[in-house]
């Protein structure tokens, strides 16, 4: 049956981690009794080396995740080991730099591993929290058919907006046109509805004003006001449906753009982790190289 | 009597006819071949543009003189024109036949232009199209209707009404309304005939005024409109509707109304069918003669859907007719394949014989025994050899021609098969792995036949079906009861039983039943639930093979406290249950094996109806086809994070195309079914494969090989659309590439899930997820599943 990447194997991964980090710390702490804890000592290296074959350990789970004809084992395996793994990997490199930091290379690797590993752990927390969330706020509905109801019911709106009054026919058009989905990485994330629709105000002709048409609900303020301002009962009906019309689009919407914004969240961790990865690799190489070429 | 005009008439200008009337012409006997429609091959120039035709069965020699070999549509119509230039063929194109009367020694054939060919021999080569139904109105043989859609795009801004209620007529009307104005004119007030997705479709585009709707409408005339100063020429069509007679001014008309099926053409003639069924076939002898002296029947019609067994067959009935004996053109395939049958000197003998000593052939038709021995293999073993494995998915059904086979199922007595038997009773009925491990004995010589033709002469011969059930209900019981009951007792409660055939979502039983009947689930499965609070919650599952709701049926209650209903098409044998526990009570084993069984039962239904919500995910997943599947995708959306893995990784391991659709099918609790296939106990895909490329592997896997002619009937069979039809791309070869020779077409084949049999890390969907989301279940984990999510919640 189903089974997170955390708990595989009943949490196998997790207390083979457990194992590593512990028995590096009692190492740390006998060996503290006898020298000061230092990157150099033949404990600070054997340190050193455990980090650097477990930081280009957790480097590969990149390739495992894009090969799919190999026998490596699952990709959930490789992931749960990635986590613990990862987590363990900056214990191992906190004892191995025995609380020395400095304006360095060497502390700016654990600067950016410790960025890395908390951006992972952002990345754990919203795999466990935001698809169970996503699914709750879409439903049985794929974001697919939202898009396609979303679509529908501009179709709708034109449809019937063509048998109405020009003002009600622009009003619909133009808040098609600035319905706003989506949009640049901070948009997708704040999740807010910036759709706008352009007014002209009945006290200055001739002048239009660009507000905020936010859950569509000043376009169905406006319609509401023709509504009622009407007199003709055909095109009161037709206003009737248009109000129907864009109350289900704000619904559709308000769910789309939540589920933008979950989507948003759940990936948005990764434009962190990754580049910062290659940073910290790149961090590690000048680390190691200069240990050694400074010996 | 007319004067005769002709020795042959053949009916129907496809590969059947051309080739018949190519083999008359080069005989010099004297003939007519009538299409009803202005073009030869009027199904196959229905095939998408480019579609490539395959020439399969490819071990049979193709004897016509019609040229015929795989490529192109375009290719082959064109080919198939010039040899009717060629080779002198008397073709008359527009004549559809409307009736056919036999006199004492001749037929006389009317034609809808009144005119009346009188002839000897009438060959049908019609295929199993049917004639598209028209109007019947005056006019409906204006030049603006049609009664076929090729492609939509191919009209702009068009007026188009379009005439019918069912599917094909809401396909068309929604692709055309994108840039056309489109009447559907609709003799109900509803579409009752369509799916229901095509019936909300076009509700939702005639509410929107997308498509303007006549209802109640019928069509009484059709003319020419009055013609106006830049109009482009149309036609007017008038119709009576609730509000009176309404005319609509046109561009064209494409009727959409069905089809005459051939059969009630044919019948009224005097051909004898065997069966009943949609797909019952006209009884012939083995030189395609039916019982109506000096008509025959060929290709399609005649059950034989392939291109070139349409051709030979034309071309063998005008040799019969024109004296020149000829064997059959699968007689040296037949011929190498029976080599190893260790009696009879020829082909038509060694048949002969093979029909007498294998009683499921017994009384069948000659030529249906040749398909069936044509698609099967004759196996010669050695004492000892194995022939399957227990737990094992089967494809096919194993007759004993010579020896025996033994059968051995755990904790029962091992079984005798002898000559003239079968083995693979129940795997053939329930779809489900073989009970039992066969074991060949002595000077043991089988014939494998394939599950798929099996059924399909169950289908057309009752006597096979009827002989199949009996043999199915003899070996189940077996397996059933224990090594102490007696054959007498498994005699007498084979004869207590009846085979019921139940609809998906039929009741078997409802709650307060008596308890009068013991059902056995042979083929599908039901799912028990009891009332509660006016909802049925579902408590349990029961597979093909179990005993359904034995906790009612064995402790000795008297009324029944569940309700089993089917969950797909379902068959249950069952047994008189006064006769049952008469016969079985003084067996102590049975008792104790009964007991444990009803004990997992009743812990079973406890469990269940704590946790109703587990209730409701059986539900949903049964409602969806999880019922019949041995080997299903489920997504847990708790997990899914929405990588996509599955699909790169499916993808990426089978030729870039991906087999399975995350995204679409249905949710329910945080469950989702993503659309992949179910490898299905009886596969829907596998009913009507003309080609016989898909197959059923001992592992489950329902998969479609090479041999795939790209006619989509599975894809249009399979109920959870996972069959796509895809370009496979075709890699030029090295010299090919050396040349700069541009690469060959991609072909359109079937493809779908494989459950990446091969791959050792196991199904790459699966394998791929990061998070855990994806897993793959049978049937039987359906209540463990629902259980497990409830609990953990």
């Amino acid at each position: 049956m189903h089974q997170s990447f955390l708990n595989i194997a009943r949490y196998r991964y997790a207390l083979y981690a457990g194992l590593l980090g512990a028995a590096c710390v009692a190492s740390y702490i006998v060996d503290c009794a006898y020298e000061r804890p230092n990157g150099g000592t033949v404990l600070g290296f054997t340190l050193g080396g455990i980090a650097a074959a477990l930081l280009l350990f957790l480097m590969t789970y990149g390739i495992r995740r894009r090969s799919f004809r190999g026998r490596a084992g699952g990709t959930k395996r490789w992931l749960s080991m990635h986590v613990y793994f990862g987590v363990c990997a900056l214990l191992v490199a906190t004892l191995h730099s025995g609380l020395q930091f400095g304006y360095n290379v060497h502390t700016l690797c654990f600067g950016l591993l410790c960025l890395v590993v908390l951006s992972g752990c952002w990345g754990v927390y919203a795999y466990l929290r935001y698809p169970t969330l996503m699914a709750r706020e879409r439903g049985a509905v794929a974001r697919e058919d939202l898009m396609a109801r979303l679509v529908e019911a501009d179709r709708e709106a034109l449809a019937f907006a063509a048998k109405s009054v020009p003002e009600v026919r622009d009003l619909i058009a133009d808040a098609i046109l600035r319905t706003r989905l989506g949009g640049g990485v901070w948009a997708q994330l704040r999740g807010r509805d910036d759709s706008k629709l352009l007014l002209v105000p009945v006290r200055e002709p001739g002048y239009t004003r660009l507000v905020s048409n936010r859950g569509q609900q000043t376009l169905i303020a406006q319609l509401a006001k023709h509504q009622a301002t009407s007199q003709d009962g055909d095109a009161q009906h037709v206003v009737h449906q248009l109000l129907q019309i864009s109350s289900e689009k704000a619904i559709v919407l308000q769910r789309l753009q939540r589920d933008i914004q979950l989507q948003g969240l759940l990936q948005f961790w990764l434009y962190l982790h990754v580049p910062l990865s290659f940073g910290m690799l790149a961090a590690l190489v000048v680390h190691i190289f200069s240990v050694f070429y400074y010996w | 009597m007319n004067q005769i005009d002709f020795d042959v008439a053949i009916l129907g200008a496809g590969p059947g006819g051309l080739s018949a009337a190519a083999r008359a012409a080069q005989r010099g006997l004297s003939h007519v071949l009538l299409e009803a429609a202005e073009q030869h091959a009027n199904t196959i120039q229905q095939y998408q543009r480019r579609k490539h035709v395959m020439a399969e069965p490819s071990m049979l020699p193709l004897r016509s003189d019609i040229a015929f070999e795989a490529g192109r549509r375009e290719d082959i119509l064109a080919n198939w024109q010039n040899s009717i230039a060629r080779s002198n063929i008397n073709v008359r194109y527009c004549a559809e036949v409307v009736k056919i009367t036999r006199s004492a020694d001749a037929f006389s054939i009317e034609l809808k232009s009144g005119s009346v060919v009188c002839v000897r021999r009438v060959i049908l080569a019609l295929g199993i199209q049917g004639n598209p139904r028209r109007l019947g109105v005056p006019g409906d043989d204006h030049g603006c209707i049609q009664t076929t859609l090729d492609c939509a795009d191919d009209y702009d801004r068009e007026t188009i009404m379009i005439v019918g209620a069912g599917d094909s007529a809401i396909e068309n009307a929604m692709a055309l309304s994108r840039r056309n104005q489109v009447i559907i004119v609709n003799r109900g007030d509803g579409f009752p005939r369509a799916k229901d997705a095509n019936a909300l479709r076009i509700r939702k585009a005639i509410e929107s005024k997308t498509v303007q709707c006549e209802y109640g409408a019928i069509v009484m005339r059709v003319e020419d409109a009055p013609t106006q100063p830049g109009e482009r020429a149309a036609c007017r069509v008038v119709m009576k509707t609730p509000a009176g007679d309404v005319a609509h001014m046109c561009h064209r008309v494409i009727t959409r109304l069905g089809a005459v099926a051939p059969r009630r053409f044919i019948e009224p003639i005097g051909v004898t069918y065997v069966g009943t069924g949609a797909d019952a076939l006209p009884e012939l002898s083995p030189r395609y003669e039916t019982s109506v002296p000096g008509l025959y029947i060929i290709g399609a019609l005649a059950g034989y859907p392939l291109i070139k067994q349409a051709l030979n067959q034309g071309y063998e009935v005008i040799e019969h007719l024109s004296g020149h004996a000829v064997e059959p053109a699968d007689n040296a395939i037949l011929a190498s394949k029976l080599d190893a049958v260790p009696f009879g000197h020829d082909v038509d003998a060694t048949l002969e014989l093979i029909q007498e000593r294998v009683r499921m052939f017994h009384g069948i038709n000659p030529l249906s025994l040749r398909e069936q021995v044509m698609a099967s293999t004759v196996r010669v073993l050695e004492a000892g050899n194995e022939i399957y494995l227990r737990g094992e998915y089967m494809d096919s059904v194993f007759n004993v021609l010579q020896g025996e086979v033994y059968l051995y199922v755990p904790d029962t007595s091992r079984m005798t098969i002898s000559a003239g038997q079968f083995i693979g009773a129940v795997s053939l009925v329930s779809g489900r792995p073989s009970e039992a491990t066969a074991i060949a004995g002595p000077d043991c010589v089988l014939l494998e036949t394939p599950q798929r033709m099996l059924k399909k002469l169950m289908r057309s011969e009752l006597a096979v079906r009827k002989f199949v059930d009996r043999v199915y209900i003899l070996r189940c019981l077996k397996y059933l009861l224990t090594k102490n009951t007696k054959a007498e007792t498994i005699h007498k409660l084979a004869r207590s039983a009846r085979i019921q055939r139940l609809d998906a979502g039929q009741v078997l039983f409802s709650e307060g039943d008596p308890v009068d009947r013991i059902y056995l689930v042979r083929r599908g499965s039901v799912t028990l639930s009891r009332r509660a609070e006016h909802t049925e919650t579902p408590i349990a599952y029961c597979a093909a093979g179990s005993i359904v709701d034995s906790v009612g049926e064995t402790s000795g209650q008297s009324c029944r406290a569940v309700t089993a209903r089917t969950t797909v098409a379902t068959e249950a044998v069952s047994l008189d249950h006064a006769t049952f526990v008469r016969e079985l009570r003084d067996d102590a084993e049975l008792m104790k094996q009964l007991q444990a069984q009803r004990a997992e039962q009743l812990e079973q239904y406890a469990h269940m109806q704590a946790r109703p919500d587990a209730g409701g995910i059986i539900s949903f997943l049964m409602s969806h086809g999880v019922g019949e599947a041995t080997n299903v995708l489920v997504i847990d959306e708790t997990l899914c994070i929405g990588c996509d893995q599955c699909e790169t990784a499916c993808a990426s391991t089978h030729q870039g195309v991906s087999r399975l659709d995350r995204r679409a099918g249905p949710s329910y609790q945080f469950l989702h079914l993503p659309t992949s296939c179910r490898h299905c106990e009886h596969p829907h895909c596998m009913n009507d494969c003309p080609a016989d490329a898909i197959h059923k592997l001992p592992n489950g896997e329902v998969s479609i090989d090479d041999t795939c002619i790209g006619c989509g009937n599975c894809e249009e069979n399979c109920p959870y659309g996972v069959i796509q039809m895809a370009d496979l791309p075709v890699s030029a070869g090295f010299i090919d590439r050396l040349l700069r020779r541009p690469a060959p077409e991609p072909v359109k084949t079937a493809v779908k899930c494989d459950m990446c049999v091969g791959k050792k890390s196991g199904p790459a969907c699966v394998d791929a997820c990061p998070t855990g989301a994806a897993i793959r279940i049978h049937a039987n984990d359906v209540v463990n599943l629902a259980a497990k999510r409830v609990a953990s919640r």
